[in-house]
């Protein structure tokens, strides 16, 4: 076999080539995992729950929780604060000028927050700032042939790699999103009372929540924490060779989840908005 | 979260932004040189520019749709179709379409541009540039730190229009509010040139900011494999921290327009 | 003449270069030998800049070289090409185009050559004398090791320098490619008088093509000579290290 041959067989990527002409692993001996294509085999998404629920060890848990949860926790505040201070800003002066009444921006400003906008920009940040990085990681243990040898110690790169982050970002994402949206309100109310005058406990009124808007800001969160890791992580072992290939890798998660935010988020916009009015 | 890696995160924000302003005036200075390299001028422009369309004009349309079906109930208090022409231009042309543009070049663009530079550094392939005498501020940087801020300023006139558009076409689909209606109140007097002025200095500050930034989280990556993931996910973070902070900033120096 | 006087150099707590002094005469094959992490490498990364000593000087026909601007390093480098272990060949250019790179960019070195054109022709002549003209529209990972490390000498040779530095040029290459790699070197210095400073613990290659031998031991110069004299050196270090044995008095960290 030609070096030519050799090292296209290794470089081209784990599921398009098939193991009889991919002499850098071994053949399946009894006990070892055979190989195959990783990514088209176990994503699919109940699947993979049920099985990282199974499989996943405690500490790995806990260090992505660590890694995907409180690692992003100062990154979320300061943008939602950001947000929330931008949008109140804008939409009293909104108010100001058609209805000079400012008394309702504050109670409209946290329906809106609780039905779409913390889920919605916790998600957008979670899917560049986790997608990227799982992605990245991912990537670049596929191209320089580590997820191979995590193989050939018995250690299926899904069960060890994947399955923690997809979990601990279902658990954590909910959360981010309460925290951040309360700091959201905070700055919101800050803003609302030193550019206009708007009392705090008039703008704090939770009027108009309803059940649909609680119900519809929830489903968003939990979708999201689903949906960042497995797009990211799909992306990461779908990783083509070189330095353009953990490039291409990381923008295809990050376009993919953001894309992926916005889309289900609309969608399941209308649906609240059909089933609650 | 435990008082080290809260300072951890601080002290590596604060490092991050310190050595963007020597990665643009190194740059700068290569411009200068006229070492600005065209041929990877134009390579960034079309992988990084032109792959980026498709991305904006979705997200875009989405986004001017989402803003519509967000407002309904507000509209519905207050009786105000016939502003939504208005109130849709004014959030996208001041806000939403900067940030919104700025948010998703910074992911697609900003991480690649990191990813790309990080794995060049890690594998020594700078290092590599300056031993054929190549300066890689010229090579590297300036063509990238350019192509980044053209595709952010385009891209974000791009998305104002077409977010526009989406706005339309949803009040029109879910609010019967006419196109002439829209379109009146989106020019009738409410809105000026400022307001996409505005929308633009937003548009180029926010470019300034991703190239700078992704460009010096990729150029200073180290420790292989993990290291790119590393500086990937820095970057993105002070990327979008630096727009919200630097929207702000030019929100309230430009009031005065408002 | 390159010249290394009294170099020193310390990492931390790790002195890996302990006032090392040696000289590379034109068209000489000078290998620098050693053990793993003895210094080899820091020590041709200094002549172009990549490393500064923390004393002692590097001289290059005289003028001194070490200590200098970042960009004053860009006449050296013209001078003196650097062959890296791993090659570092451009992953997202093609052979043709890694080696056109520095051609591309110092139109001025070689009379004239600025159409693109002309650049392809020159690359494609540097290729064909590492025996590498059938690949030039490969890929770097489409090559094995050894092919690579061939673009990488021609590449080096792009801007027709007068010193070249070689760093381990066949270690993890197999037996046939770098006694191939040895060819290359000792034809370049022998027929076209270019200096080549190798460092290096291939003990076949250092015998075989090596005009003059440096032997680092723990920072300091262990030995200094022809092949000849250091086959038969009378320390113990030396005699270890010549024999390729595993056991005797040499510490490797």
């Amino acid at each position: 076999m030609t070096e030519t041959e050799r090292d296209g067989g290794a470089r081209a990527g784990l599921g398009t080539t098939p193991p009889s002409l991919r002499p850098s692993l071994p053949p399946a001996l009894p006990g070892m995992m055979a190989p195959g294509p990783l990514s088209a085999r176990s994503l699919s998404t109940a699947q993979t729950l049920a099985s990282a629920a199974r499989r996943v060890e405690m500490t790995e848990l806990i260090k992505q929780i660590n890694e995907i949860g409180l690692r992003s926790l100062l990154f979320l505040c300061v943008t939602l604060g950001f947000v929330g201070a931008i949008l109140v800003y804008q939409a009293g002066i909104q108010a100001l000028r058609i209805v000079p009444d400012t008394s309702t921006v504050g109670a409209s400003y946290l329906e809106l927050l609780v039905r779409d906008l913390a889920a919605s920009v916790t998600g957008l940040m979670l899917s560049t700032r986790v997608g990227a990085a799982i992605a990245a990681e991912i990537g670049s243990m596929k191209v320089t042939d580590q997820l191979d040898a995590l193989r050939l110690c018995q250690t299926d790169p899904i069960d060890y790699l994947i399955a923690p982050k997809i979990l601990a970002s279902f658990i954590v994402t909910p959360l981010l999103t309460l925290i951040a949206g309360i700091v959201a309100t905070f700055t919101g109310a800050l803003t609302g009372y030193f550019s206009f005058g708007i009392n705090p406990s008039v703008f704090l009124d939770p009027k108009y929540i309803d059940v649909g808007d609680l119900l519809t800001g929830i489903s968003k969160a939990v979708v999201f924490g689903l949906v960042i890791p497995i797009i990211s992580s799909r992306a990461g072992l779908r990783t083509k060779t070189g330095a353009e290939g953990v490039g291409d890798a990381t923008t295809s998660a990050v376009v993919g989840s953001s894309l992926a935010v916005i889309v289900l988020g609309f969608m399941i916009g209308v649906a609240g908005q059909l089933s609650f009015g | 979260m435990a008082p080290r890696s809260f300072r951890h995160s601080i002290a590596h924000v604060l490092e991050g932004i310190g050595s963007q302003g020597l990665i643009l005036a190194q740059a700068l200075r290569a411009t200068a040189a006229g070492k600005l390299d065209s041929f990877e001028f134009r390579r960034s422009i079309v992988r990084l520019g032109l792959h980026s369309i498709p991305v904006i004009f979705s997200t875009a349309l989405f986004v001017g749709g989402i803003m519509v079906v967000q407002s309904v109930p507000l509209l519905q208090r207050f009786g105000a179709e016939s502003l939504l022409g208005w109130g849709a231009g004014f959030g996208i042309l001041r806000e939403i379409g900067p940030i919104l543009t700025g948010l998703m070049i910074s992911g697609r663009v900003g991480a690649n541009n990191t990813a790309e530079l990080g794995t060049l550094a890690v594998t020594n392939q700078i290092d590599g540039l300056r031993a054929l005498a190549i300066d890689p501020a010229g090579y590297l940087m300036a063509p990238r730190i350019l192509a980044i801020v053209v595709t952010n300023t385009l891209g974000t006139l791009l998305s104002m229009a077409v977010a526009l558009f989406g706005a339309a076409l949803s009040g029109l689909l879910l609010l019967g509010v006419s196109p002439d209606l829209f379109w009146n109140s989106l020019t009738g007097g409410l809105l000026d040139i400022f307001d996409v002025t505005h929308g633009l200095i937003k548009a180029v500050v926010f470019g300034l900011a991703i190239a700078t930034c992704s460009t010096s989280f990729g150029m200073r990556a180290e420790g292989g494999a993990p290291g790119v993931g590393r500086a990937v996910s820095s970057s993105v973070v002070v990327s979008a921290l630096l727009i919200f902070l630097l929207d702000a900033l030019v929100s309230f120096a430009d009031r005065g327009n408002s | 003449m390159l010249q290394f006087i009294d170099i020193k150099k310390s990492f931390g707590e790790l002195r890996v270069l302990d006032g090392v002094s040696l000289s590379v005469a034109p068209g000489e094959v000078h290998f620098v030998i050693g053990t793993s992490g003895a210094g080899k490498s820091v020590l041709i990364k200094q002549v172009v800049g990549l490393l500064q000593p923390d004393s002692g000087q590097i001289l290059l026909d005289g003028q001194v070289i070490s200590g200098l601007e970042e960009a004053q390093y860009w006449e050296i480098r013209k001078r003196c090409a650097l062959v890296f272990q791993k090659s570092t060949l451009f992953d997202t250019l093609t052979c043709l185009e890694n080696v056109a790179l520095p051609l591309r960019k110092h139109p001025g070195s070689g009379a004239g050559q600025r159409s693109p054109l002309a650049i392809n022709d020159q690359a494609l002549s540097l290729l064909t004398q590492v025996d590498m003209a059938a690949h030039a529209a490969k890929y770097p990972h489409e090559l094995g090791d050894g092919l690579k490390k061939r673009v990488a000498i021609a590449r080096a040779l792009a801007l027709s320098p007068s010193y070249v530095l070689f760093d381990e040029p066949t270690t993890s290459l197999d037996p046939i490619a770098a006694r191939n790699i040895d060819r290359l070197i000792r034809d370049l210095a022998h027929r076209h008088s270019v200096a080549c400073v190798v460092v290096s613990h291939d003990l076949r290659s250092i015998f075989s093509i090596a005009d003059r031998i440096t032997l680092l031991y723990k920072g300091k110069v262990k030995a200094q000579g022809p092949p000849s004299e250091i086959k038969q050196h009378t320390d113990p270090i030396v005699a270890q290290f010549i024999a390729g044995l595993a056991h005797g008095p040499l510490e490797t960290t």
